[in-house]
């Protein structure tokens, strides 16, 4: 069941396109409904897995690495299961209405599904190399829908910053993954976080650094957070799915998920705990300084990425807690948040904060569910987000670790909050009120299913904070948070507790954010200049061009349009690393010099054979060189029928008789005669070259031969390579013809990368020859 | 190269040729032959052709597209390995199925034949492909 919930949203990835060409916008809702079917059967989990039930099913895949495709469903992956597929089931709602018309609105909602499914994957595994794969199909989905716009040039730096940044950061978290495997002696995620004795594991310091590396570029951590503000160039229903509700908490999740084995150490709690902490200083501090809607939406989302990560870093069974209510109030609200910004930006073309303003007024619907969920942002009672800060707050005062004092966080996280307020004024008011405000005055509200969505997660915004909702889900919370925590912890939530510190830091967070945004014009100015000095970009920027500056050098070094260099690097490459392998390796080599028993007529066609060779190489004219070759060929094929090789005799017949229709074709245009331009040391080196090749492959010839001293084969007793094969070939794969059965069975994968090389090769040459007739017609037509 | 005698010898040599070619592919497992060897012959067959009608003649008169053969025969070789893993085993491990025919005594048929047959798919795409495009290159003028 479970691995068929997972596969339905790759399926509905399949089936978006088809669907939308035949039922048009109904296909919106339909698939709207059947994702809503899948969040209807997680749901339907959710009391048995509250109660510690874990659903769980396990396929072999490389059994040899320890690595199996095994699922698992438990309180955490269920958490992040039901804002996966509950949020989907909305945005792709909204997302059928706001691409309305767009020819591209089917491959849009197909990347969704893409994604959704790459999620529920990431959330469900319960294998680190599952994990994993799924892991980079989220990051390619998110490359497909940032650069979704693809004709958009910032559309595509944005895609291929996001790509490089957090595949980098994955390639990091596979190598530490590995290592945690080896270290842990088991893949299985359920298996590794009962284990105890991981911390004192000489490797623990590189693992943890490795997938804290993954972690963090994934959720936009200082300093990796500089992807997410230019992925916001995706459609805006993918920015509130991925980059923001879901996404780019893969990171947290995976932090989560792993601290039962890896947190508790000084290393976790410093790095993890600082990290979070500044990322949601220095993001809040940014988005007040943002104009553009989305942007700040952006810098506000990783901010409450950091505030979760820092709530991990701390690993509390309290700080757990917290960090499970902040997930679930920042993916609620956030996400409708994105959805309202996106009505605004469809209905009046804009989403500067300096040309809105007074939309209460045309947009009345829209400007209510907007207060809801702003207020939710802001911390306010009696909003859902109000009991994550408090949550945040109680943490903060009486359950940090040593290493983490008290003071910082909960002066970090007070400052978070004046900087929360703050924002979510100079969101709410800038967008919806203002007395410059322009007049848009033919703005209406959208389209029904649009709101759908926005309303009802503020409703749930609502909703949550109150029984029985609050009292359904403080279930499933504790769920996760033992989980994360590694044992059971009980979560209970209200909004009123009396007057206690975290209520008065509330209050006292409330008005200095009230009094920041009074002030904000000569602070939004102050910081206009000073954001403009952070520039983390700076660095990627740079990187991008160095590596680039790298590809070209490397590129016309190597790449020098000559067949001549090709094969002189091929075949030097090809003597180091054989003549290596001989030097170092075992096995024997008998050379015998005497040519007693050779037949005379062999002797004499080996003499030939080689005369015709040196001619090849010696004459100047072309139509000599070919047909010396082909006597070559020839002598080759006669050796090939000596020594019992008619496969081998067929094939070099049948290349000679091609080789001689190609030249045919294209014989009438080339130079009748060589041009002599190779130097006199080149030619040395050539002839070097060719002797070391011809040495190297007679020395392997007799190494494989059957004849006297060759290469045992490892798998038989004494037995030599072709030993093996001439004994198998008929008891084993009913073929007695050795060499086609080791073509096709015995050694049928390399025959499968050589057709796959063939086919690759003619794609090579039809755009070579197509590509260059298509630069003549754009010649023909410039001149 | 417009030649009476080209076209009508090959006229009466392509189905020998293209026969030959099977003949050879499906005889390989016991005698020399197989699915290399086989798509070569066919491939000359359908290249001498090609000097005696010309590329243009060459695409229309057959009622497949080349280099659709590529993808076909690698994907059949594919398949030819996933019959392996459908029975538990790995990617590519044969599988026989042997029965006994009636007048010809007992058969072997197994997925190294299916493999085969998509090497030689491949190779003759491959081959073709490659000759035909070079040879309807128009500012090449080799027809």
């Amino acid at each position: 069941m479970l691995i068929i919930a997972l596969f339905s949203a790759f399926l509905l990835a399949l089936v978006t396109l088809p669907a939308y060409r035949w039922l048009g916008q109904r296909a919106t809702w339909l698939l709207s409904a059947a994702t809503a079917v899948l969040f209807g059967w997680f749901l339907w989990q959710a009391p048995a897995v509250s109660t510690g039930h874990v659903l769980s099913v396990t396929y072999p895949w490389i059994p040899r690495l320890n690595a199996a495709f095994a699922l698992r469903l438990d309180g955490l992956s269920l958490l992040f299961a039901l804002l996966v597929t509950g949020i989907g089931a909305l945005i792709i709602l909204y997302g059928g209405y706001y691409l309305g018309d767009d020819a591209d609105l089917s491959r849009f909602q197909s990347y969704m599904f893409l994604f959704m499914g790459s999620m529920l994957g990431v959330v469900l595994a319960d294998d680190l190399v599952t994990l994993f794969v799924f892991w980079e199909l989220t990051s390619v989905s998110s490359y497909l829908l940032i650069g979704f716009r693809h004709e958009d040039e910032k559309a595509r730096y944005g895609a291929l910053k996001a790509l490089l940044i957090t595949g980098g950061g994955g390639l990091a978290m596979l190598a530490g993954l590995v290592m945690l495997g080896m270290a842990g002696g088991s893949f299985r995620i359920g298996e590794l976080i009962t284990q105890t004795a991981l911390s004192t594991h000489p490797l623990y310091t590189a693992f943890v650094l490795l997938i804290l590396l993954g972690a963090f570029t994934k959720s936009a951590q200082v300093p990796f957070h500089i992807w997410l503000p230019d992925a916001m160039t995706a459609p805006t229903p993918a920015s509130g799915y991925l980059h923001s509700a879901t996404m780019v908490k893969a990171g947290i999740y995976l932090l989560a998920r792993l601290q039962p084995a890896l947190g508790g150490t000084d290393l976790w709690h410093l790095v993890v705990g600082i990290v979070g902490l500044v990322t949601m200083l220095l993001a809040a501090y940014l988005a007040f300084g943002q104009n553009d809607l989305k942007a700040l939406l952006a810098y506000t989302t990783i901010s409450s990425l950091g505030w979760a990560v820092a709530l991990i870093g701390i690993g509390s069974s309290l700080a757990l807690k917290a960090a499970m209510v902040v997930i679930v109030a920042h993916s609620v609200y956030k996400a409708a948040l994105f959805l309202l910004v996106g009505i605004v930006e469809h209905e009046t073309g804009t989403r500067d904060l300096r040309q809105l303003g007074g939309l209460a007024r045309v947009l009345p619907v829209t400007a209510v569910v907007a207060a809801l969920v702003t207020m939710s942002m802001a911390g306010l009672p009696p909003l859902f987000g109000f009991l994550a800060k408090e949550t945040l707050f109680e943490t903060a005062l009486t359950a940090t670790p040593a290493v983490l004092p008290a003071l910082w966080v909960a002066g970090a996280a007070f400052v978070m909050a004046i900087f929360a307020v703050a924002y979510s004024l100079l969101f709410y008011f800038g967008v919806f009120f203002g007395s410059d405000a322009p007049s848009f005055d033919e703005v209406h509200e959208p389209a029904w299913p649009m709101l759908l969505g926005p309303a009802i997660l503020a409703a749930l915004s609502v909703l949550l904070a109150f029984p029985p909702l609050r009292t359904a889900s403080t279930e499933l919370l504790a769920a996760a948070a033992s989980q994360s925590y590694g044992d059971a912890v009980s979560v209970s939530l209200a909004l009123w507790h009396g007057i206690t510190t975290p209520l008065l830091m509330t209050i006292a967070a409330v008005a200095s954010g009230v009094v920041l945004w009074a002030v904000r014009k000569p602070v939004r100015r102050w910081q206009a200049g000073a954001i403009a000095r952070i520039r983390l970009d700076v660095l990627y920027d740079g990187s991008i061009t160095l590596l680039n500056r790298l590809a070209t050098g490397l590129t016309a070094r190597f790449q020098t349009g000559t067949l001549s260099d090709y094969l002189l690097m091929i075949l030097g490459a090809m003597i180091v690393l054989v003549s290596y392998a001989m030097i170092t390796g075992s096995g024997t080599i008998t050379v015998s010099t005497s040519l007693a028993g050779i037949p005379t007529f062999e002797l004499l066609a080996a003499v030939l054979m080689i005369l015709s060779a040196v001619a090849v190489a010696g004459t100047s004219t072309r139509l000599g060189a070919i047909a010396a070759l082909g006597v070559v060929g020839f002598f080759m094929t006669l050796f090939f029928v000596i020594y019992s090789g008619p496969d081998l005799a067929l094939t070099q017949l049948m290349v000679e008789t091609l080789t001689v229709i190609l030249l045919l074709l294209v014989f009438y245009f080339l130079p009748r005669v060589f041009e002599d331009r190779s130097t006199r040391l080149a030619r040395f080196r050539d002839i070097a070259i060719a002797a070391g090749v011809g040495t190297l492959v007679t020395l392997l010839t007799l190494m494989v031969s059957p004849l006297e001293g060759g290469v045992v084969a490892s798998q038989s007793e004494g037995l030599t390579v072709s030993e093996f094969f001439l004994q198998q070939s008929v008891p084993a794969a009913f073929g007695e013809n050795v060499v086609n059965v080791i073509l096709v069975d015995f050694r049928a994968l390399d025959t499968l990368g050589e057709i796959t090389v063939l086919v690759i090769a003619v794609l090579g040459a039809y755009a070579l020859v197509k590509l260059r007739l298509s630069d003549d017609h754009d010649a023909e037509d410039g001149s | 190269m417009n030649s009476l005698i080209l076209r009508a010898t090959i006229r009466l040599m392509f189905p020998v040729l293209l026969l030959f070619s099977l003949f050879m592919l499906f005889r390989g497992h016991n005698a020399p032959g197989g699915g290399f060897i086989g798509g070569l012959v066919a491939a000359a067959a359908i290249l001498t052709q090609l000097l005696a009608v010309g590329p243009e003649q060459i695409r229309q008169s057959f009622p497949f597209t080349f280099r659709h053969l590529l993808p076909i025969g690698l994907l059949t070789a594919i398949a030819a390995g996933l019959l392996g893993i459908l029975q538990g085993k790995a990617f590519l491990t044969g599988v026989w199925v042997i029965f006994t025919l009636l007048g010809v005594g007992e058969v072997k048929i197994g997925s190294p034949l299916l493999f085969d047959i998509g090497v030689y798919l491949v190779v003759i795409g491959m081959t073709v492909e490659i000759i035909v495009t070079m040879a309807e290159e128009e500012s090449w003028k080799l027809f």
